[in-house]
């Protein structure tokens, strides 16, 4: 049966948002006579604004989107008028996204998204009514499975554990520069005097603008967490053979895509989590390679969702690292020999010249962990590490500060990179980097295997039918 | 499964690139070298560098490659120091492409580029048949 849906008047503002401070704020200015000297635009702006306007109602106008249970066709264009025919079978997924002004006036962005290469796989982007918007999604992509609610404390949890004080600084200074640019004012400037002015009120040994760096990383950490835990205060997850997620709260988001076919599984642990015993689980699925997170959880019941769905599946040789004696003590020596040498430093500092005594400590100790941390990873890899070419490739090992374990079919291996450095040839080792046919990064290293046999098992992992 | 290896003729046709790059940063050192004598050791520095390229690294890169096609997967193994060994499998190309150079041309020998879905694989110059051979296995 066919169905269509009109566009919601909303994309005629949508359409104009681009020239709003520009074009059509001066020329409003000018139309109700409030406006100041400098705003009143050129003889030339206020026609342009009328007849943008007309031509985006025009558009809203035209566009129309019909589907059945075969295809999407897609009807947009003034002048030129387009029509997309889409399949169903191409659909990869489905999009909703619901800011504050489409809960005010109704309204719902839908973006369909197909398998074809990167630059062209948005195919429809489009403003519905909000009702229009979840029949579609409802008819596309119909959910079967349970819904997943999470409870508060694992959500607070997972913000917690996926919050870094860089990704709050990324997101907070453009907004505050932005928020200062739009109301006129020093904002930024203002916020650093009162960051330094609280900094210097610290009575610490360290300089005072150690302190002030700390605060302003303390405070990306709280953006990044406020920021985490409202896109996880509306966490529902349906893993079926349709997998729908939302999440989101100021702007709220559903996506809905083809779970079915599931291209990767990836138990993942940053630091944190490692210290709680606790992963989170990451699912590649559909055709496309869309990625979902599962919050955080034990990780035995982690383990047993991917059992769920079919991972892992531990089929032929694990194969483990090498064991020598040379690699197996050889992990905590440079950290060990860091935090040696930094206490050596620190006596003779504290004896020939004291005042140096807390920046070379604030510089030194850091590192020192860092190093120590690499140590504890490098024996992780050694007595955790390993990859098994089964009936599907199953892995585990670390990538950067975290630690992974990642199972994927044949079919969706991208490729196998074996890195020979020139001090482990000797013992016939290297360090293997698995990545998975996905749009979203899925890469693991496995570190210190023996190159030989590792190659002889891909390459019959391969040869297989 | 089959291996190729690199021809003599790639390793001519790199070293003759190495030497034209070089002509220009040597002749500036050259005419450097009569103005002010300091030059001199950037000079030699620089023909130092270039004979070790052409002369002792490429030679062993180009003999450290070969190409290996098997049923349904490509081996790539290449590296001097750092050995890097890559296993493609066909279906994870998105498409090949075949490109050669004018001096490449001229020596039968032709490039070859595998774009994968992440990321890209750019083969050295090899002979024209090895190139049309393994392409035709790729996409078959």
């Amino acid at each position: 049966m066919n169905r269509a849906v009109r566009a919601h008047p909303i994309a005629v503002v949508r359409t104009l948002e681009p020239f709003g401070f520009v074009l059509l704020l001066p020329a409003i200015q000018m139309l109700f006579g409030g406006a100041d000297a400098a705003f009143v635009p050129a003889s030339a702006e206020l026609p342009l604004a009328v007849l943008l306007t007309v031509w985006a109602i025009l558009r809203r106008r035209a566009f129309r989107l019909f589907w059945n249970e075969r295809e999407i066709r897609v009807v947009k264009g003034v002048l030129i008028r387009h029509t997309v025919r889409i399949p169903r079978r191409n659909l990869s997924a489905l999009r909703m996204e619901r800011g504050i002004a489409d809960a005010l006036f109704g309204s719902a962005r839908v973006i369909l998204e197909t398998e074809a290469d990167a630059a062209r796989q948005v195919v429809v982007r489009c403003d519905l009514r909000r009702w229009d918007a979840e029949r579609l999604s409802a008819e596309l992509f119909a959910t079967s499975g349970k819904s997943v609610s999470v409870p508060l404390k694992r959500r607070i949890f997972s913000a917690l554990a996926t919050s870094s004080a860089i990704t709050g600084l990324t997101v907070a200074v453009p907004t505050v520069r932005r928020a200062g640019k739009l109301f006129g004012i020093a904002l930024s400037e203002l916020l650093y005097s009162q960051i330094s002015e609280t900094a210097a009120r610290f009575n610490a040994r360290f300089p005072k603008v150690w302190n002030t760096v700390t605060l302003i990383l303390l405070l990306g950490y709280v953006v990044s967490f406020a920021a985490a835990l409202l896109a996880f205060v509306r966490y529902r997850l349906t893993v079926g053979r349709i997998t729908a997620a939302k999440r989101g709260f100021f702007v709220r988001r559903e996506t809905r895509l083809d779970g079915g076919n599931i291209r990767a599984i990836c138990l993942e642990q940053t630091p944190f989590l490692r210290a709680a015993r606790r992963c989170f689980l990451r699912v590649t699925a559909g055709s496309f390679g869309h990625r979902y997170n599962l919050p955080v959880d034990r990780i035995a019941r982690q383990r047993e969702r991917a059992w769920q769905m079919g991972f892992p599946c531990v089929s032929g040789v694990f194969i483990r690292p090498k064991r020598d004696r040379v690699t197996a003590h050889r992990f905590y020596r440079p950290a060990f020999l860091w935090l040696i040498g930094i206490a050596a430093e620190a006596f003779l500092i504290r004896r020939k010249m004291p005042f140096l005594l807390p920046v070379s400590l604030f510089l030194s100790v850091p590192m020192g962990i860092a190093a120590l941390y690499y140590g504890y990873i490098g024996h992780f890899n050694y007595c955790r590490g390993g990859i098994s070419f089964g009936e599907k490739l199953c892995a585990v090992g670390s990538r950067g500060f975290c630690f992974r374990a990642l199972y994927c079919p044949k079919h969706t291996v991208g490729v196998l990179r074996f890195t020979e450095k020139p001090w482990e040839r000797r013992y016939g080792t290297c360090n293997l980097k698995i990545g998975v046919r996905a749009r979203a990064s899925v890469y693991l290293t496995v570190r210190r295997i023996d190159t030989a046999q590792a190659l002889e098992n891909a390459v019959r992992f391969f040869s297989d039918e | 499964m089959r291996e190729n290896r690199l021809p003599k003729k790639s390793l001519r046709l790199w070293q003759t690139r190495c030497g034209l790059i070089a002509v220009f940063p040597f002749t500036a050192f050259l005419i450097g070298t009569f103005r002010n004598a300091v030059c001199v050791l950037p000079l030699i520095c620089f023909f130092a560098v270039v004979l070790w390229t052409a002369f002792f690294y490429l030679p062993r890169y180009c003999a450290g490659f070969s190409l290996e096609i098997g049923k349904r997967y490509l081996l790539v193994r290449r590296g001097v120091w750092f050995r890097r060994c890559d296993l493609i499998p066909f279906p994870a190309t998105v498409y090949t492409a075949a490109f050669s150079t004018p001096l490449a041309r001229r020596m039968g020998l032709s490039a070859l580029s595998f774009k994968m879905i992440r990321g890209w694989l750019i083969l050295p110059e090899m002979r024209r048949d090895t190139v049309s051979e393994l392409l035709t296995e790729v996409h078959r």
